[in-house]
């Protein structure tokens, strides 16, 4: 094993978050229900026009300009033939010979190192619709609502050595082009999908091995485990004189290997040509000018200035800052609140592990921005004790509840006055004979059952350190 | 004779269509006759020239991102051979 290595590249599809589809006037909208969002034009009926939105030009260049890439002043469109029932026009536009953008780079930090990634090329191109088949019926049933939804396709360089840097460049890719707006980049919604071409030589090699692609990579996780397997297939095909052939195949993440796809991914030949019916995208300095200038702070700016500005650790900032998201609701708490650092750690604990426990992706939030910088305020105010506040947060994320509203109609105010907090210490006190007489007698860990005991006579409420001031005294007063 | 009958058969493989022995024949003349206008334009000298893509000199023709469009699925669905549910529907296609 150690005297391979894998060469991979990706090439990345990303569906733009444009309201319209590339060359109709359909609904781009994700979700709704089959062929929904389908006329004349993208159902490939003959003797339709396409015309181009404006806003996948846009897009495309603002992705180009934030990947470093040089944008093409002249770029057109290209059909690529195959005949499969998701393409109804049996062509796809795309921009084979004319791309809009080219040689950019994307630097990502993967196994502790910094690495430069090349960017080929990013062009604009059109999805396809979906294929559901019916076992019942023995056919299959296609929807075309995605068919016509602009795409832009991000080619690397065969820059990728591990998996580690494949996951790495996708984390990042994905977080710069959420910044942007460009797109959402869902993978378990199929708004970004990556193909893998990996191919094994041994170490110290110049010449590249046979490649295969993978298609389709529905997750982070599924990535990893594929780039094992299907490194583990070449290797044990080049140890046993096996010919590999170039193909596209397919990862099977539950079985666990990687089968040769039979269908347009195989096809000889995609008899491109130059589509007749767009006209050529000539693009200006001006515009390119304006479009860099309307470019958001992007993840390594962002990161080095909470560095910088709000002395949050390095490694805070780069969780925070590896999602447009995670940003959104920091920024807006550590403005209400002022107190980034309190609004960061919030962010890195609380939220985090509310996420992770309700197995969500932070573009998935659905709560007031407002509401973590208003609960972090009552906090400081004395207002509510840290549990409340944990407390009204969960409920903040799983309802979009209003924490000021929450906490008074539930009477979740801190109680922190000496007259109310007094009386049911004596109780308390008076209850736990064992616990008072073993912290008298010197055991003075016998106080957090006391405190304990209060904080739920309290019903959670009770300011702990005024709890714990009136316990002491409380107890003090017994010693006798 | 350039369209023997392996690369007819690849044709029209590639472009789904099934032709009968004497047509065969017949188109292969044909393309063959076809391809010869092409070697007369091979011959023409483009040394220096730009390729010319569109005959008519427009280019950036856009429309705005708006959907202009409604839901017309079951007006769309008429136009298809056969439908179910909503969707088109086709001969079994795998992957
Ligand atoms: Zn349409």
């Amino acid at each position: 094993m150690a005297n391979f290595e894998t060469v991979m590249g990706i090439e990345v599809h990303v569906e733009l978050s444009t309201k319209s589809k590339i060359f109709c006037g359909c609904s781009a909208r994700f979700g709704d229900e089959a062929n929904a969002h389908v006329c004349e034009g993208c159902a490939g009926m003959p003797g339709t026009l396409p015309t181009l939105n404006r806003r996948v030009v846009e897009y495309a260049v603002r992705a180009g300009l934030a990947l470093n890439c040089e944008i093409s002043r002249f770029s057109r469109f290209d059909r690529k033939s195959y005949f499969y029932p998701d393409l109804p026009a049996s062509y796809q536009v795309t921009q084979l010979y004319h791309p809009i953008c080219k040689n950019g780079h994307l630097d990502i930090v993967a196994d502790g190192k910094t690495k430069r990634i090349g960017i080929n090329r990013i062009h604009i191109e059109e999805d396809a619709g979906k294929l559901v088949h019916d076992d019942w019926d023995d056919c299959s049933l296609v929807d075309y609502n995605r068919c016509s939804v602009p795409l832009i396709e991000i080619v690397s360089e065969p820059d990728f050595r591990s998996a580690d840097e494949v996951v790495a460049y996708l984390e990042k890719l994905k977080a710069t082009l959420q910044y942007l707006g460009v797109s959402d980049c869902k993978m378990q919604e199929g708004s970004m999908r990556a193909d893998i071409n990996l191919s094994v030589r041994p170490v110290g090699s110049e010449k590249f091995g046979v490649r295969t692609e993978m298609k389709n990579m529905a997750s982070l996780k599924s990535i990893a485990r594929a780039i094992a397997g299907e490194t583990r297939r070449h290797i044990d095909a080049i140890e046993s004189g096996e010919t590999l052939i170039q193909e596209t195949r397919r990862w099977d993440d539950n079985k666990g290997f990687s089968f040769a796809m039979r269908n347009k991914e195989n096809a000889k030949d995609y008899k491109y040509f130059p589509d007749p019916n767009l006209m050529p995208v000539i693009v200006e300095e001006e515009y390119i000018r304006e479009i860099r200038a309307s470019l958001p702070e992007l993840p390594e700016e962002k990161k080095a200035r909470y560095i910088r500005e709000f002395g949050l650790p390095e490694y805070d900032a780069d969780i925070l800052t590896g999602s447009r998201y995670l940003v959104a609701v920091f920024e807006r708490a550590a403005d209400i609140c002022k107190n980034p650092k309190e609004a960061s750690n919030w962010v890195m604990t609380e939220l985090l592990k509310l996420l992770n426990d309700a197995q969500m992706q932070p573009e998935d939030m659905k709560f007031s921005p407002d509401s973590l910088g208003t609960i972090l305020n009552m906090l400081t105010e004395g207002k509510i004790n840290r549990a409340v506040a944990k407390k009204t947060f969960a409920e903040v994320f799983e309802s979009d509840v209003d924490p000021v509203d929450y906490v008074r109609k539930n009477g979740l105010m801190q109680v922190s006055d000496t007259g109310s907090i007094e009386p049911v210490i004596r109780e308390v006190l008076d209850a736990n004979r064992k616990a008072v007489s073993e912290y008298l007698a010197g055991n003075e860990k016998s106080i957090q059952f006391l405190i304990g005991q209060s904080m739920k006579a309290l019903r959670g409420k009770g300011d702990p350190q005024v709890v714990r001031d009136l316990l002491i005294k409380g107890l003090d007063e017994r010693k006798g | 004779m350039r369209f023997t009958p392996e690369v007819l058969l690849d044709l029209e493989e590639q472009s789904k269509i099934r032709l009968s022995d004497e047509r065969r024949e017949k188109v292969a003349s044909e393309m063959e006759a076809f391809l010869e206008c092409v070697d007369a334009m091979k011959k023409t000298d483009t040394e220096g020239m730009e390729p010319l893509y569109h005959i008519f000199p427009t280019t950036n023709v856009f429309r705005e991102d708006e959907v202009t469009n409604t839901n017309r699925r079951e007006e769309l669905l008429e136009n298809a051979p056969d439908q179910k549910d909503g969707y088109f529907k086709v001969p079994v296609t795998l992957e």
